[in-house]
């Protein structure tokens, strides 16, 4: 019994023992591993493939205590006398340098041009006998084009930091990530070259970008989906077989996207050349649970995959050449899940988690840094743009492309997205929706799916034109029924109108005259420049190719005269009949 | 220069907090001298104290060695001319020119060439203007110049150990030739003293343990000395020297000793040996010979500069005095100039030196943060020289 | 005078006979390191003078002044007295740290090599260097082509071994700075390539002090 109970506290206070030690040990050799033995142990014995075939020193390649070059610290190669293609990016705000110092050391065998073996502590014609000569292309050769690396050779100071506020104030900045003696970043801020313990002779953590986000901070990066997503990254489109370090996307981080070294997109260090690809790599349905890829390939949409190489993360929105990346309206540093968008419930029209932190274009047409608004995002293209949509399906008596001048509040009539309206004479709604309600573009604009719960939200795609949530039928003699105007359906009651509770003359104009509801309104708003609250109430604002005008009084014309609620008159001349002047309510 | 004086203040505050005070107290008065030179620069033209911070030689009736200390000091307007700051080694001197291992030095018209094994390269010193610059040719460096020597026929002769050759350069730096016996398979051929006349040239190999020659007319090699079996087995020949009367001196820094050959090629008594009695030598480096006959030796062991007369009987020995002189660290070139040697460094209405030195002596020095000292002969009245005022 | 030939002698019979019992046949088992004949001691090795001097030793030890003076108590030549009677011809006894110089022992040593007699090493012992490395200026400014020597052993725990330990490697620190003898071994004890004190096998010399 005794003995039982010795074994008992032997095989509890035992294992704990283990436990503790090899803890201690994890500790202790996590503070150092030994350049000898590491890739950079170039000796005879070293562990890589490229090794010395006889040199039995370690250090020998590098540093030499007797006949250096003369640079610090006692530097035994020769720089190379090479001119680099250096990283350039339309919004960086570093000066950046061809390299130079510690850098330019890390070159002399990185950039793949000088012998291995050939070193100032031994005569020219005698250098270390190699298993290669010069560094053999690989990921480690970085070639003379720097320029998808990331950059070195510049100025890390507050300066930089108050120019990109996306960057650390260097004081802040870990001691374990030294700056050169300006201040400046070399490939030593990020490596150490003599400590392999966290692989690639990085000086921080890789796991969750740690080493990255010791200088960038991204806007919202913190709380953003990329960073705390527990998916597995299998099953990616583009690259399913390369590597990536950890298992999921918040522990890649960073890696998920970009490449540090030889990044197939130079700038920004992207992943792939093709910018979609680097969203759409994950968001297939495999890594991502919605599948975007189908939805951006569908009949109506914002089809991303049309345009490579337009965008530019500096680019003005309302100049540039017209085109649509992922990128123009998500910001993947800070999209987050946390606060999707409720199809069909009046909000506030802020914008959702997935659009945080993306640049906009207000409703007095300024370009702001964050949008605040769901609109603003939509307006960047879809309003002041020089390049904007300017066809329209439907010949309208106002024509009208900028969509911010179609909603602004003091318009005769609109659709209240940027503010709410300026009357309750909207009968038909369907509860919750008021009156007094806001709404937003994505409440029309949106995926056919966007109602499955488990299917992709948002204005990526649908099989209805112009990119809408449900059908809408614009099409003279359109048989009435609840999918042919799906879309009005879903806020307007289609007992109510069809009733006539709103308009007197509805469900004859629609049910027996077969005349879609496009017909006489324009959804999005006449714009008060063109049009006036007489005319163009209630969203009036006539389909050309439907409405003809009608002579009478003071001459031909296609006109709508407000009369009060529910009140007014029409000339013109539809289905072959001819109003003029005719009036309706009381 | 002033904001550079600010700074280096600031640092010594920052120093003196440090527990090494004594250093700090070193360059205090190293910066007081900075500040010193500065605040005369901006008042008017230097003033440097021509007084002899020592003395040494005890006989009045022969010559006397004074000491005048760092030669960076006379050189008139070193302070306003901002490469001679590096000279001095002044705090913001970017490493360029400032004379890190000063070597071989000699004289070129009033250009001081100073081999300096740091850089390396030829630093011209303009004793006149107090401008420094690379003198040679920028893009045939030497790589260990030992010594310099400028002919009578004008060239500049650099002796490379690194390089193995003796390095030709013309007047005004630029490269002319290379000289190495092309019959030595084992290139064992390493330059390090050399001496000129009668239209040869001749070299202290230190490799081959003897003194080549090199016949500059008929551009090729003659036999090397010690030629006879007679002749002193010579190991390290790293200092080399006529006498006015053609006496070829050879400092042995293994031997210690510095050997004699007459005119005639009779070799004769050597001069000193290894010990450390007075007139006795560690590692004599290398020997030069004033125009009134003196001979002087520097010691890198014994860390001094020894004079002895013509006939070689010991005179004195400069080294570290307390509280007058901090002395030498590794000496290595000596270079004796007549009275006039120096008159560039004592323009119209400047004082003169009192009393009066009738020869120079520069002493280069390796290690030192005072790279060049400059040295006084008193001789006496009725000498071999006539005492010329400057 | 018979007195000092027979200390020399004896001398020699130390650092040259001797010194091969002391020497660690592991340190000397490495054939690539070793001198090309099994050689360790002084003799046959490349401090070896006494084909020019006859005496292997004088060339670096000079006998002092009191040598040669009659002394009424003669020393024994195995006891210490004997030893210091031939202390190395260091000029100082001390670091003098006013000197921005190397200390006495590397000075004897730079005598020679500092490019004339033997192979420059003088770049280590640059005179700003005392001073650069107490802080004055930016190491980096100068121009290093040797290890520096002269400076005091750091103490920065995450770059360099503590300072006992070191010393206990084997790595000479006099007065606690770095100069030649730390890596050094003029009398070439261990009989490994370069006169080190001991093999320098995957940099094991090097990171003795240094923790990389």
């Amino acid at each position: 019994m005794n003995t039982n109970k010795t074994i008992c506290v032997v095989g509890a206070v035992l294992p704990a023992m283990i436990l503790a030690s090899v803890a201690l040990a994890q500790q202790s050799g996590a503070m150092r591993q030994s350049v000898v033995g590491s890739p950079h142990d170039l000796s005879a014995s070293g562990p890589g493939r490229i090794h010395a075939l006889d040199e039995e020193q370690v250090c020998i390649f590098c540093h030499a205590p007797h006949h250096a070059t003369g640079q610090f610290p006692l530097w035994n190669r020769f720089m190379p006398p090479t001119h680099y293609r250096i990283y350039q990016s339309s919004t960086t705000d570093a000066r950046i340098d061809q390299p130079y110092g510690p850098s330019k050391m890390c070159l002399s065998c990185h950039d793949g041009s000088l012998a291995l073996g050939l070193v100032s502590s031994r005569p020219p014609n005698d250098p270390i006998a190699m298993t290669y000569r010069t560094i053999p292309p690989g990921r480690s050769n970085l070639t003379r084009d720097l320029s998808d690396d990331h950059p070195i050779c510049f100025r890390y100071d507050r300066a930089l930091a108050i120019r990109d506020r996306q960057l650390k104030n260097p004081d802040l900045v870990t001691q374990e990530l030294p700056l050169g003696k300006h201040g400046d970043m070399h490939c030593t801020t990020c490596h150490d070259p003599h400590n392999n313990r966290l692989g690639n002779f990085l000086r921080e953590p890789q796991v969750r970008s740690t080493l990255c986000l010791s200088c960038h901070q991204m806007k919202g990066w913190d709380i953003g989906a990329h960073a705390r997503s527990n998916a597995a990254v299998h099953g990616r489109a583009v690259d399913p077989r390369e590597v990536l370090p950890y298992h999921t996307v918040a522990d890649n981080a960073c890696t998920n996207c970009h490449k540090v070294h030889g990044a197939e997109q130079p700038e920004r260090l992207l992943r792939f050349r093709r910018e979609e690809q680097n969203c759409l790599n994950c968001h297939n349905g495999s890594v991502a649970r919605t599948n975007i890829a189908g939805e951006v390939r569908k009949r109506s949409g914002h089809m991303v995959e049309l345009y490579t190489g337009i965008h530019d993360a500096a680019e003005d929105p309302r100049l540039n050449q017209r085109h649509v990346e992922c990128v123009d309206c998500h910001n993947p540093h800070a999209a987050t899940v946390d606060r999707p968008n409720v199809i069909g419930q009046p909000s506030l029209g802020a914008v959702s988690g997935a659009t945080r932190f993306v640049s906009g274009v207000d409703r007095a047409g300024v370009n702001v840094e964050n949008a605040r608004f769901e609109y603003e995002i939509c307006f960047k293209c879809h309003a002041d743009a020089t390049t904007r949509p300017r066809v329209t399906d439907i010949p309208r008596v106002i024509q009208q492309t900028n969509t911010r001048l179609e909603f602004q509040t003091n318009n005769p009539s609109f659709h209240p997205v940027i503010g709410p309206r300026n009357n309750n004479e909207v009968v038909s709604l369907i509860p919750p929706w008021r009156p007094s309600s806001i709404m937003r573009c994505t409440d029309c604009h949106n995926s056919d799916q966007a109602d499955n719960a488990f299917a992709a939200q948002g204005p990526h795609g649908s099989i209805h034109t112009p990119l809408l949530i449900d059908n809408y039928s614009t099409r003279d003699f359109t048989t009435e029924s609840p999918q042919a105007y799906a879309l009005c359906y879903r806020c307007h009651d289609r007992n109510s109108i069809l009733g006539d509770q709103s308009f007197p003359f509805h469900s004859r104009h629609i049910v027996r005259g077969r005349t879609p509801c496009s017909a006489c309104h324009d959804a999005h708003g006449i714009s008060r420049t063109q049009g006036n609250s007489t005319n163009h109430s209630n969203l009036i604002n006539f389909d050309r190719s439907i409405v003809q005008p009608a002579t009478g009084g003071l001459g031909s014309r296609i006109v709508f005269e407000d009369r009060g609620p529910r009140r007014g008159s029409c000339t013109l001349t539809c289905h072959g009949v001819v109003h003029v002047n005719f009036q309706y309510g009381n | 220069m002033q904001r550079d004086i600010g700074l280096w203040g600031f640092r010594l505050i920052r120093m003196n907090m440090k527990r090494n005070w004594h250093i700090a107290v070193g360059f205090a008065g190293m910066a007081c001298f900075v500040a010193m030179g500065a605040g005369c620069a901006g008042k008017g033209p230097v003033v440097p104290a021509w007084r002899a911070k020592a003395v040494f030689g005890e006989d009045q009736d022969s010559a006397q060695i004074e000491v005048f200390g760092n030669l960076a000091q006379f050189v008139p307007r070193f302070n306003p001319t901002p490469k001679l700051d590096q000279f001095l080694y002044g705090p913001s001197a970017p490493p360029g020119l400032m004379i890190r291992n000063a070597q071989g030095i000699a004289m070129l018209n009033h250009l001081l060439l100073v081999c300096d094994q740091g850089y390396p390269a030829v630093v011209g010193i303009d004793l006149s203007t107090g401008r420094s610059k690379e003198w040679q040719d920028i893009d045939h460096r030497p790589r260990c110049p030992i010594a310099i020597l400028v002919g009578t026929d004008g060239r500049v002769y650099v002796a490379d150990t690194t390089l193995r050759a003796v390095l030709v350069y013309g007047p005004t730096g630029c490269f002319v030739e290379q000289l190495a016996p092309s019959e030595n398979p084992a290139r064992s051929f390493r330059p390090g003293s050399l001496a000129m006349r009668d239209g040869v040239l001749y070299i202290g190999n230190l490799g081959d343990h003897r003194v080549d020659r090199y016949d500059l007319a008929s551009r090729g090699w003659l036999d090397p000395l010690p030629s006879s079996v007679d002749g002193p087995p010579i190991v390290s020949p790293t200092g080399l020297a006529f006498t006015s009367e053609g006496t070829l001196l050879i400092a042995d820094a293994v031997q210690a000793r510095i050997f004699r050959m007459g005119a005639d090629g009779r070799w004769q008594t050597p001069i000193g040996g290894p010990g450390r009695l007075p007139g006795q030598f560690i590692r004599p480096k290398q020997v030069a010979c004033t125009p009134s006959g003196l001979i002087c030796v520097t010691d890198a062991g014994r860390q001094s500069l020894f004079v002895f007369d013509a006939k070689g009987a010991y005179l004195a020995e400069v080294h570290e005095r307390e509280k007058e002189w901090r002395g030498l660290t590794l000496p290595s070139s000596v270079l004796a100039l007549p009275s006039d040697g120096l008159n560039m460094l004592m323009p119209e209405g400047r004082p003169t030196p009192q009393p009066y030195s009738a020869e120079w002596i520069i002493v280069s020095d390796t290690l030192d943060a005072v790279s060049l000292n400059l040295f006084g002969v008193r001789l006496p009245h009725g000498g071999g020289a006539t005492r010329a005022a400057p | 005078m018979k007195k000092i030939v027979f200390i020399l002698i004896t001398m020699c019979a130390v650092f040259g006979a001797g010194a091969d019992h002391g020497s660690s046949p592991e340190r000397a088992s490495h054939g690539r390191d070793t001198v090309s004949s099994h050689t360790s001691g002084v003799l046959g090795g490349p401090h070896d003078f006494s084909a020019w001097n006859g005496n292997a030793c004088q060339t670096c030890h000079i006998p002092h002044v009191q040598a040669v003076r009659p002394v009424a108590t003669q020393p024994s030549a195995t006891t210490q007295p004997a030893v210091e009677l031939y202390r190395i011809a260091g000029q100082r006894s001390v670091f003098v740290p006013g000197r921005y110089t190397p200390g006495p022992t590397s000075l004897v040593c730079l005598g020679c090599h500092d490019g004339t007699v033997a192979m420059s090493t003088i770049g280590s012992s640059h005179s700003m260097l005392a001073g650069v490395r107490e802080g004055f200026a930016s190491s980096q400014d100068a121009s290093w082509r040797d290890h520096p020597i002269g400076v005091r052993y750091p103490a920065d725990p995450r770059e360099f071994h503590n300072e006992a330990f070191v010393v206990k490697q084997g790595i000479r620190l006099p007065e606690g700075r770095v100069e030649c003898i730390s890596c050094h071994d003029p009398h070439n004890v261990a009989g490994v390539k370069h006169l080190l004190r001991q093999s320098n096998r995957r940099s094991a010399l090097c990171l003795s002090c240094h923790i990389k």
